[in-house]
């Protein structure tokens, strides 16, 4: 039995290391590219181990520190706010809606729902925030647009709610007289806190990734994001294909970074992600909802 | 425990703090009167650096300021162009007694950034793109100002600096809708080849004049280098620009005569200059002498041959020698002269935006842009002894250890992208000595085409040309770059040809084309 | 729909609202934030069945009936778009699901504690990185000339971005690298949120791991995978523009295995500047996706009421 448990774990560790191989070398493929000198990369291919080594690219990145840097602390901004905020009103959402005795439940659900499915389209969005709520060229045009960014987390945190926390639990603390505020935050959030770390590195995500909002909504730099200034050279790629003819010589002024480059910046907009994971990881681990019930 | 508390407490806070933050915009939907002033103010805190510029404007009294939205590709930054501003708002005020707000968005942002602020009325002056027909969708979509009045009743000064060919190129149905840049038209092929290797195998690089001795000379260097790339793609996965250069002469965006003297429109798959170009390019791709990755490249043929990693790559030229962008290159005899076709005059124009709230003030910012030097020479260029220096010459050049990289405004290096920049000192690594005279002299002496001046009007046909830009886009790029033999597809793109009722449309363009030369 | 099912008129709706003031006043954040980010902007909707004018606003301009529509489906190749995009998501849902509730199970059984910790790191990953990215990397592995794959694995020169047989097998491995991780977490959160003592009966009642993982976990998942899926099925119209656009770098060559709505939609729109047919696109994807989560949604619930999403 003990030997036999043994082989499933080893079976288990081999598949998950493959598993972790095949995420991870193509990242690493990347990481590569980036310090691997222009020319060989385009003489000798695509390598883990290029022929020759060069920093070119992030001392680019760093002669860039104007626009790059500033992007990055603007990422940063948006991702901490935006998500605080984000979580809040999801889970005051989320938490009545996992309460069987609420009335109307299903048709709120259906109204968060419905917002999955329809929206108005990118113009009238875009009119009514620009026109009446003039968020155009601040933070909140960053931040605003994506604050129930998912009707999904909301659902994601309403089931987590209904199907862990017993419902005598929160039977007995109406008893005892508390208050809905007071058993959501030390009950049911206490006990929710796998989940509300799991959203927070979903919704953080969403922010880090953004690049919409500032597209739609951002022309000043002062505010653009790193994931903005990625894109940007992707649309602008883009547009060369298409249209470079009209431009006359001046389109050979304006250069298109070449591959390095945009890998170099791919790596330092991933990296403090791969930073900050392994810290919100350990929440994950410890159990709290198995401890919460049962006490 | 005490994580507990700490985490009670920010929730409590934030909760609050959100409590009062979506009151605030529920009331601002239901009366946005009230309370929309409070929300500025906040806004003008959280912006921060705006705020300057703000007030300024508003201490310049009851001035009107009218946004230009110009696109850049150029590295520039906010600072810079705040200063610019002022300098061109004190211009301004001093003479025409309005205020501009400068918006500088990406090149590849740019046309879906503009058709957004064109539904608001934030946007009153801006540049747009007309290089694949778009302006009639920007007349039919109702976006841009019918602007014929006004301009009949402007300065002479605006209204001579106009060809009868650009107005006709910003017209539409005998309306005015924009003024084009002043640049010149058309374009003339050559070749960019690595010096170093034209150096080291003695290639004499003005025997390059056409597709047979570009040929010879690729073979030879695929021989002496098989590790580089004999022939790469102009940009991406684009062999060259325009359609021009391959022979086949773009009348609108699907319609294609032989050559320049030619008036027969027929399909670009089936005109017997693309057949020609696509089958020399074809035979160097099984060659080995074009990049194998030519339809999925993302870098640009010239710097690829700038640093080596290719040897050549063709390249629609104007005035400007191309030595001057790309170092470490030499170009080619010119492989085509130079023409013009009608989709080149007027690909990049500045116009109005329908929504604008303040038309007049609009235009008298644009038809400053055309007149007046100081003001074009302020917003392309900067401030002079900070973005830009005169030269004891009286030419135009970057400070002391500027460059395209580092100058903050950007105008500098993307001087292309405004309305008129004759009007501007020359450049001190420019050829000539006046760009103006040489513009003239160029349109002057481009081959045009008897087509040129027809106008196709698209509007109506938008299903055929979606339909038909798919299918242009599904070959035309494999076969231009010769992965895939045009023979080997041709029945195929006929028959899709067939199916989308492209035939049908052609004879409608071959008859409009008809009358309109018959009228000339 | 339990609200709907009480009897009595206004005065019951009052105290019913009355009676749970203090959740109603939680959910009045997100209710107005839902009604002015979602449901203001609804009227425009109507865009899809006018021809929209700048000048004149979406409310003046001229209706227009169906033709908005007309370019979805008076092409030849409307079939093999749609074909496309139903097809990969069916079989991203089907193998997505699958695989990553495989991970999520085998990350809960395996009991050292630091080698879980980093399988849970690492296999995040490719879901951090945007779509742009890896087109990057996908042409670093599958350049002809250069990449990976031909360099040093195959040692031969395959034209991968001109074969269009591979690609559907490219784009499914590509998706379901790019989102395994994700999910396997979201599953995996489900699974150690399963209540322990379920576990300590099963075993007392001596079953074994798969005993325990048939008739423990997976009933317990059961929620979180039939809402997963009904979610995604809502979404079925729709693709991911990065991955069948950026991917294949667009290639000519590919467009019958990788064109899906959105990406003719976004090729056919990019020239015409025409909100009205991009409106249309938008409401034709919503109003099956709806009609698609209706009819699951209303099987769900015939079977297990309390699983259903609403």
């Amino acid at each position: 039995m003990v030997q036999h448990d043994k082989l499933q774990q080893t079976i288990m560790h081999i598949f998950m290391g493959i598993l972790v191989l095949t995420c991870v070398l193509p990242f690493l493929l990347m990481v590569m590219a980036s310090l691997t000198e222009e020319a060989t990369l385009t003489r000798n291919g695509y390598s883990f181990f290029p022929e020759v080594f060069s920093l070119e690219t992030y001392r680019y990145i760093i002669r860039s520190a104007n626009t790059i840097l500033r992007g990055y602390g603007m990422t940063i901004v948006v991702t901490v706010i935006g998500t605080l905020c984000n979580l809040t009103l999801t889970i005051l959402y989320a938490y009545p809606l996992s309460r069987r005795d609420l009335p109307y439940r299903g048709f709120l659900s259906f109204f968060l729902f419905f917002t999955m499915l329809f929206n108005g389209g990118l113009v009238p969005t875009y009119m009514m925030y620009a026109n009446t709520f003039h968020i155009k060229n601040t933070i909140f045009a960053l931040i605003v647009p994506s604050l129930m960014m998912n009707a999904f987390y909301v659902i994601m945190m309403r089931s987590f709610f209904s199907s862990s926390i017993p419902d005598s639990l929160i039977e007995a603390a109406k008893l005892d007289g508390a208050s809905e505020r007071k058993i959501l935050t030390s009950i049911v959030l206490s006990l929710s806190k796998p989940m509300v770390v799991t959203l927070v590195l979903m919704v953080g995500l969403g922010y880090w990734n953004d690049w919409m909002n500032g597209l739609y909504y951002v022309t000043d730099q002062g505010l653009f994001t790193i994931q903005m200034i990625l894109n940007n050279m992707i649309n602008n790629i883009e547009f060369l294909t298409r249209n470079a003819s009209m431009l006359g010589s001046a389109a050979a002024n304006l250069k298109i970074p070449q591959v390095g480059i945009r890998m170099g910046i791919a790596v330092i907009a991933v990296l403090p992600i791969l930073i900050i994971y392994p810290f919100l990881q350990k929440y994950f681990v410890k159990g709290i909802v198995i401890g919460g019930v049962k006490g | 425990m005490k994580r507990k508390i700490v985490a009670t407490l920010l929730c409590a806070a934030m909760t609050l703090g959100l409590l009062a933050g979506c009151g605030g915009s529920g009331d601002t939907a239901a009366s946005d009167g009230e309370t929309a002033p409070a929300q500025e103010s906040e806004e003008q805190e959280a912006a921060g650096e705006e705020a300057p510029a703000d007030t300024k404007a508003a201490d310049a009294g009851d001035m009107v300021t009218v946004s230009l939205y110009i696109p850049t590709l150029a590295p520039y930054t906010e600072e810079a162009i705040t200063e610019v501003q002022d300098a061109v708002n004190a211009h301004l005020a001093e003479n025409y007694g309005i205020q501009t707000k400068l918006v500088y968005i990406e090149m590849g942002n740019f046309e879906k950034s503009i058709n957004l602020a064109m539904t608001t009325d934030e946007l009153d002056v801006t540049c747009y793109f007309t290089g694949n027909g778009q302006l009639s969708n920007y007349v039919n979509n109702g976006q841009l100002l019918d602007i014929t009045d006004r301009f009949e009743s402007a300065s002479d000064e605006l209204k001579n600096s106009f060809t009868d060919a650009e107005i006709t190129s910003s017209s539409m149905g005998g309306r005015m809708y924009g003024l084009p840049r002043k640049y010149q038209f058309g374009g003339q092929e050559v070749v960019v080849m690595n010096q170093a290797i034209v150096e080291e195998l003695g290639i004499d690089p003005m025997s390059v004049k056409d597709m047979d001795s570009l040929g010879e000379v690729l073979y030879q260097v695929h021989e002496a280098h098989p590790e580089i790339y004999a022939l790469v793609p102009q940009s991406t996965n684009d062999m060259t620009w325009c359609s021009l250069w391959i022979g086949g002469i773009g009348l609108t965006s699907f319609a294609y005569t032989n050559d320049i003297d030619s008036t027969e429109v027929k399909s670009i798959f089936e005109t017997d200059s693309f057949r020609e170009f696509c089958s020399y390019t074809n035979k160097w791709y099984n060659d080995g002498l074009i990049m194998p990755d030519a339809i999925s490249n993302t870098q640009e043929g010239s710097s690829m041959v700038t640093a080596g990693a290719a040897f050549a790559c063709l390249h629609n030229a104007d005035i400007d020698p191309l030595e001057m962008f790309y170092p470490n290159t030499v170009s080619s005899a010119v492989l085509i002269e130079p023409r013009a076709i009608p989709t080149d005059i007027g690909n990049l124009q500045y116009g109005i935006s329908s929504n604008s709230a303040h038309p007049d003030e609009a235009f008298t910012l644009l038809s400053a842009l055309y007149t007046d030097a100081r003001l074009h020479t302020l917003l392309s260029f900067g401030i002079e002894g900070k973005h830009y220096v005169i030269n004891e010459d009286g030419r135009a050049a970057y400070p002391e250890g500027m460059t395209a990289e580092n100058e903050p405004y950007g105008g500098f290096a993307a001087t292309a992208t405004y309305p008129n920049y004759l009007l501007n000192p020359v450049k001190a690594d420019a050829p000539v000595d006046d760009y103006k005279s040489i513009v003239d002299e160029w349109n002057k002496n481009v081959k045009v085409s008897p087509t040129f001046g027809f106008f196709f009007d698209m509007s109506e046909y938008g299903d055929f040309i979606t339909a038909y830009k798919n299918l242009e886009e599904k070959y035309l790029h494999p076969i231009k770059t010769g992965s895939v033999a045009l023979d080997d597809v041709l029945p195929s793109i006929q028959s899709e040809l067939e199916s989308i009722g492209f035939y049908e449309m052609i004879k409608k363009v071959q008859t409009e084309l008809d009358a309109y030369l018959a009228g000339q | 729909m339990n609200g709907t099912k009480k009897k009595g008129g206004s005065p019951r709706i009052a105290k019913n609202l009355w009676g749970h003031r203090e959740l109603y006043l939680m959910m009045l954040p997100g209710i107005l934030y839902l009604l002015i980010n979602n449901y203001l902007p609804i009227g425009g909707l109507s865009l899809a069945f006018k021809k929209y004018d700048y000048s004149k606003g979406i409310a003046s301009s001229p209706w227009s009936g169906l033709s908005n529509f007309k370019f979805l489906f008076s092409t030849k190749d409307a079939g093999m778009i749609i074909r496309n995009t139903l097809g990969y998501n069916f079989i991203f849902i089907l193998l997505g699901t699958v695989f990553a509730i495989a991970v999520a199970i085998i990350l809960n059984e395996i009991r050292a504690e630091l080698p879980k910790k980093i399988y849970q790191i690492f296999i995040l990953i490719p879901y951090l990185v945007s779509m742009v990215v890896v087109s990057y990397i996908a042409f670093a592995f599958l350049s002809t000339d250069n990449g990976f794959i031909n360099n040093s694995i195959l040692h031969s020169r395959v034209n991968w971005y001109m074969t269009p047989k591979y690609w559907p097998y490219i784009l499914v491995f590509v998706n379901l690298w790019k989102s395994f991780g994700y999910n396997s977490i979201i599953y995996y959160a489900t699974v150690i949120g399963i209540d322990s003592s379920l576990y300590e009966a099963a075993v007392v009642d001596g079953a074994n791991r798969w005993q325990r993982i048939w008739h423990v976990t997976l009933p317990g998942l059961k929620p979180t995978i039939i809402t997963m899926t009904l979610l995604a099925v809502g979404r079925i119209f729709y693709s991911d523009f990065g991955l069948f656009y950026q991917v294949p770098m667009n290639s000519g060559l590919l467009y019958d295995v990788t064109t899906t709505i959105d990406v003719y939609v976004y090729k056919s729109l990019i020239l015409l500047n025409d909100v009205g047919r991009s409106a249309a696109a938008g409401f034709f994807q919503s109003i099956c996706g709806f009609i698609l989560v209706l009819t699951a949604n209303l099987v769900v619930s015939k079977i297990d009421k309390e699983n259903a999403l609403f």
